[in-house]
């Protein structure tokens, strides 16, 4: 068991907390232009995610494991298709209770 | 919402799957070991909070939020997944931690090692079931049951319900006795005895603990008084109207007459409107 890497779950607002550190953001897919694709964060913030050569991002909403590069790009390490059904009001609740309301079960 | 918070409060502190009522010794005391369904608890956790899970005993027994862990269940993506002689063992990450699952093969269970090689992959998210346990210090899960996940809002689901069942069981319960106040209000007020107080009556009109409404309630009382078992009939729905609609709406006591006859209350006597009560 192991918590020293962990990847805490995030939405536009908190992602600026974790520059330079690993993140899991949950979001819709807007568009992939190139190896960038443009993700709406839970809190409707437009995320940049550096997409790994060859992943393929097919599903409309997508979990992306990766490194804070500024407050506004992720660098993917990992992703999970989270399908066409999410409802990301209710994630972004989840992300907010997370930090700020009972971090000592998350962080 | 009453309801909500009914049937998660059961899963962790109650009956275990269902919203059963607590069992007769619930009432006479907190004997340390307790056995039947008290003891059967499915906690959902976070990988953060089985680290911190503390373990004062020496054996197997850790508490999270001060309440023994019996069974648990997480939710998290496969990290890595490995093949032994007598286990696969997977590495599942919530991204509050990582933690080692188990599942032991049995010796018979040869052909379905590799059906669950290929249906658990790396990369994929899965809830499991099982026990902690600890060896040479480092806590892992025994599963007995690992499912993919195919909602992803079931992430979220799990999530929230850690915290829930965290402020339910620090915050939430009286003072001293945790599980069994938690299904107190809400299952098992017994016949006669006052709902625990550590929930408010709130604004629904359900404030007797007996699950019945107002109009329920005092309906069913007066099936119950002396008068209405004296005689060979019992009473007709227009007396009961006649006593209460001062009170209620016509419809509310037709419906809660209904009612009394569904719950198994009162019976019909001489024809469809007269009734008197099962409790004599």
């Amino acid at each position: 068991m192991d918590t020293s890497d962990p990847a805490p779950r995030v939405n536009f607002e908190l992602l600026q907390r974790y520059i330079g550190k690993k993140v899991r953001l949950v979001g819709k897919v807007m568009g992939l232009d190139g190896d960038l694709l443009t993700v709406k964060a839970a809190d409707q913030g437009l995320v940049y995610v550096k997409v790994l050569p060859g992943a393929g991002h097919a599903s409309e909403y997508v979990e992306i494991d990766g490194i804070v590069e500024s407050p506004n790009t992720v660098q993917e390490q990992q992703h999970v298709e989270f399908g066409s059904n999410f409802d990301l009001n209710s994630y972004n609740e989840l992300c907010k209770l997370a930090h700020f309301d009972y971090p000592a079960l998350f962080l | 919402m009453y309801s909500g918070y009914d049937a998660g409060a059961s899963q962790f502190a109650g009956g275990g799957f269902m919203p059963s009522p607590a069992p007769a010794g619930d009432t006479t005391g907190q004997s340390p070991k307790k056995f039947g369904s008290q003891s059967q608890t499915l906690r959902a956790v976070t990988v953060k909070q089985l680290l911190e899970g503390t373990n004062n005993t020496g054996d197997d027994q850790y508490k999270v939020d001060g309440v023994e862990l019996q069974n648990i269940t997480l939710v998290g993506k496969l990290v890595d997944v490995k093949q032994f002689e007598t286990n696969l063992t997977y590495i599942l990450d919530d991204g509050t931690g990582k933690v080692e699952i188990k599942f032991w093969l049995d010796n018979d269970e040869g052909d379905q090692v590799q059906q669950r090689l290929q249906q658990y992959r790396v990369g994929m998210y899965v809830r499991a079931h099982g026990h902690v346990r600890s060896f040479q210090n480092q806590k892992s899960v025994v599963a007995f049951n690992l499912r993919a996940i195919t909602d992803y809002n079931e992430v979220t689901y799990h999530l929230l319900q850690c915290v829930f069942q965290h402020v339910h069981l620090t915050k939430g319960a009286s003072s001293g006795r945790p599980p069994a106040a938690a299904a107190g209000p809400t299952t098992a007020a017994p016949a006669g005895q006052p709902a625990a107080a550590s929930v408010p009556a709130t604004n629904n009109n359900m404030a007797g603990g007996d699950g019945m409404s107002n109009v329920q309630r005092d309906a069913c009382a007066l099936f119950n008084s002396p008068d209405a078992n004296a005689s060979e009939s019992g009473i007709s729905l227009e007396q009961v109207i006649g006593s209460l609609n001062s009170k209620y709406p016509v419809t509310d006591i037709r419906a809660a007459v209904d009612f009394l006859v569904n719950e198994g209350h009162i019976y019909t006597t001489v024809d469809d409107v007269h009734f008197k009560s099962t409790a004599f």
